[in-house]
């Protein structure tokens, strides 16, 4: 590509976790959680990708893997065009930080919140002594909590749980990071103080170019945040593209359901889900597809082979064979069967399914 | 959704409740002069941020309070079913027995997580039983295990399940288990506590759809308590929304959606990015919800509210019909809408008719 660099690049990541039985004569030795397989994205610079997924899709441990926290089983992760192992894992934490999900969790009861901010600070040695003060006071400025002064003396326990992640972000920027991963950053907050952070980090973007990756399972906090939206199912990335394409005309039949799903006040009838059940076993998932069990508009090739990423529309990809331009002829299909599966696909591609798209979504465009 | 019936008399009846955590000086007021009313087979929906006293209230109502929450004041009236010698029965001042007879029986409770109210060490039909067991002493055990069984097929569990211990179930099967127990008996009441809370969104919809589908059936009225007041709009009949321990607002889901009358209720409306139309930048509520222990004078909500007045620092407002609003039987408390006439003019966001589009 002739672009510039992404700042944060995943090249077909994996991550087998291995399972330790002893005695259970169910799974066999070596057998393996496959808990991300095979993705692959990009976080634009001064951009903000959600990752979004249901518990249990592997978007956290992906999140980590992005973070350096986890060594991935294959694959490798790029820093502005460099892999993460290059340098040493300071260098990486230098450039690349972690917000996590739980600020009652995240921060020590004992110390201040300028205490948390100072640390890295002075591990990095980002300021010196004298004036890591004035330091802490303008990150705490930069999360909004002021009066700093007042606020750096502050215990957890005094803040809430808006404050306390503001604290964990202000810890996060004080290396002066280029990329920020934020797991599920406001999943344990109030849902009137979520917003707050939410446009912080938003501001963060815009102000000073940090390219964020935002965890979440909330599409519609990801449709308000973000620029660029992944869908994970399973392990696997379904869709990936620009957040208003993904979420208004979404491509996956799993990222439909997941809108189906989603809560929403608008909405004057109850929803039909296609694609009931729930997520398989991911020690043994299923071959091909890996949502074929579910998918309403599963078809032969799905449980044989995997759906590469097809491009459904600018910088808008949905790894379906119902969008594939036509199916794979190294795949052993009889002519008729090809016909069939090339008309199938014209259909929920063109138009979507009249259960899979809620007519007030329509209604309101 | 069902439409009220006009003549229907209420099921439960809560007037005033208020509730303490501690007694005396450091005494924290929890719940403050709440209000609710229950009518038959309506799903009444009770939404508010953590520490709202959404879930102090829930178990005030069924005397399932423990120490130290004190219920310091207030009525909750129940009207048992037309068999029942006494028609109207106050749950404050019931004894423990009368509380056994209408507890499961009458109303039933479905706690928060599941995952923490089921045992561990028991097996599902184990703990189904157990009910039937106290309550329905009569049935055999044959009886018992048939309608176990019976129940959760109710719920879209294959009956092979009742030999299942609670953590070979999955969070939405052990969900739709607590509510086969608490259907157990056909209440006419079910207190659901932030029922798919910690489940993903489309476990969730599954298990309010066969919510829905048995409430059809059965016929028994929802308290639905919950955060989220986006899902709360789409399945309740009427919401309630509780702040600092009141109850600010009560409407039809359709009317608070369209014209919420409280700046804490627009406020909520609009912390909620919307799955459609254009991305606009929302603000949500500025600060944090008061701490209980010092909670401010006058209105709870007015630092937070960028329509106080003088008079909302100084005298609480209490719930009433909103001056412009007469024929409605919504509820408010503010200062905003005080018929007395205090306010001159009403922000044109608090302001719009029923019959407008959405607010936001």
């Amino acid at each position: 590509m002739s672009e510039p660099a992404p700042a944060l690049e995943a090249r077909s990541v994996t991550k087998h976790f291995p399972i330790h039985q002893a005695g259970r004569a169910l799974l066999r030795r070596g057998s393996v959680v496959h808990a991300v397989d095979g993705v692959s994205l990009t976080v634009p610079d001064a951009g903000i990708l959600a990752i979004v997924g249901e518990s249990g899709c592997g978007k956290s441990t992906l999140a980590r893997l992005l973070a350096r926290v986890l060594t991935p089983t294959s694959g490798e992760v790029l820093i502005h065009g460099v892999p993460s192992t290059a340098g040493s894992r300071r260098d990486y934490a230098r450039t690349v930080q972690m917000v996590l999900q739980d600020p009652f969790a995240s921060l020590n009861p004992v110390h201040t919140a300028g205490y948390h901010v100072g640390r890295p600070l002075a591990l990095h040695g980002t300021a010196d002594h004298l004036s890591r003060d004035a330091a802490i006071e303008q990150l705490l400025d930069r999360v909004a909590l002021s009066p700093a002064k007042e606020f750096a003396a502050k215990l957890p326990h005094e803040l809430s749980g808006g404050q306390r992640q503001r604290v964990a972000i202000a810890r996060a920027l004080a290396v002066r990071p280029k990329i920020l991963i934020a797991d599920e950053p406001v999943s344990m907050l109030d849902v009137s103080i979520r917003l707050g952070v939410l446009n912080l980090l938003a501001g963060l973007r815009n102000n000073e170019r940090l390219a964020i990756a935002y965890v979440t399972h909330d599409i519609a906090s990801a449709r308000y945040l973000a620029d660029e939206v992944a869908v994970m199912y399973a392990g696997t990335l379904v869709e990936t593209g620009p957040a208003m394409d993904v979420t208004d005309s979404p491509r996956h039949p799993y990222t439909q359901l997941l809108l189906a799903a989603a809560p929403d006040p608008d909405r004057a009838e109850p929803p039909s889900l296609q694609g009931r059940g729930a997520p398989p076993s991911l020690v043994s998932p299923p071959g091909g597809c890996r949502f074929h069990p579910r998918c309403p508009f599963a078809m032969d090739v799905c449980a044989r082979q995997a759906p590469p990423a097809f491009e459904t529309g600018p910088g808008h990809r949905s790894a379906c064979w119902l969008h594939a331009p036509q199916i794979p002829s190294h795949t052993p299909t009889n002519p008729a069967a090809t016909t069939q599966d090339a008309t199938g696909q014209a259909d929920p591609a063109g138009e979507p399914e009249p259960g899979t798209d809620p007519a007030g979504r329509t209604a309101t465009q | 959704m069902t439409t009220r019936p006009t003549a229907s008399t209420p099921l439960l009846d809560v007037r005033g409740l208020s509730v303490d955590y501690g007694v005396g000086q450091d005494a924290v007021r929890a719940v403050t002069d709440a209000n609710l009313t229950l009518y038959p087979g309506e799903v009444t929906g009770l939404a508010g941020e953590s520490g709202s006293g959404k879930s102090t209230f829930a178990y005030a109502i069924t005397r399932l309070l423990r120490a130290p929450g004190v219920i310091t004041a207030g009525s909750v009236r129940l009207r048992l079913a037309a068999g029942q010698p006494d028609g109207v029965i106050d749950l404050l001042a019931a004894t423990e027995w009368q509380l056994r007879q209408i507890r499961w029986s009458q109303i039933a409770v479905v706690m928060q997580s599941a995952m923490n109210a089921l045992n561990p060490v028991f097996r599902i039909g184990a703990q189904l039983t157990d009910v039937l067991r106290t309550h329905r002493p009569q049935m055999s055990r044959a009886e018992r295990d048939e309608r176990a069984a019976e129940l959760l097929r109710m719920v879209g569990i294959t009956p092979d399940r009742l030999r299942a211990y609670p953590h070979e179930l999955s969070g939405g099967m052990r969900q739709r288990a607590m509510i086969a127990m608490a259907l157990a008996l056909e209440p006419r009441i079910v207190i659901m506590d932030e029922p798919t809370t910690a489940l993903d969104v489309v476990t969730q919809r599954e298990i309010l759809e066969e919510l829905a589908a048995l409430r059809e059936r059965l016929g028994f009225a929802v308290l639905f308590i919950t955060h989220d007041l986006s899902l709360l709009l789409e399945i309740a009949d009427s919401v309630s929304i509780m702040y600092a321990g009141r109850v600010v607002e009560q409407a039809s889901a359709a009317e608070l959606f369209r014209a919420p009358r409280h700046p804490y209720t627009l406020g909520l409306l609009g912390s909620f990015p919307s799955l459609h139309g254009p991305r606009v930048t929302m603000t949500g509520i500025g600060g944090s919800p008061p701490d209980l222990r010092h909670p401010p004078a006058g209105c709870p909500f007015h630092p937070r509210c960028s329509y106080a007045m003088d008079v909302c620092r100084e005298r609480t407002p209490c719930l009433r019909t909103p001056a412009r609003d007469e024929i409605s039987d919504r509820l408010v408390s503010c200062w905003l809408h005080d018929p007395a006439g205090s306010s001159p003019s009403l922000p044109p966001a608090l302001a719009a008719g029923p019959s407008l589009g959405g607010s936001r």
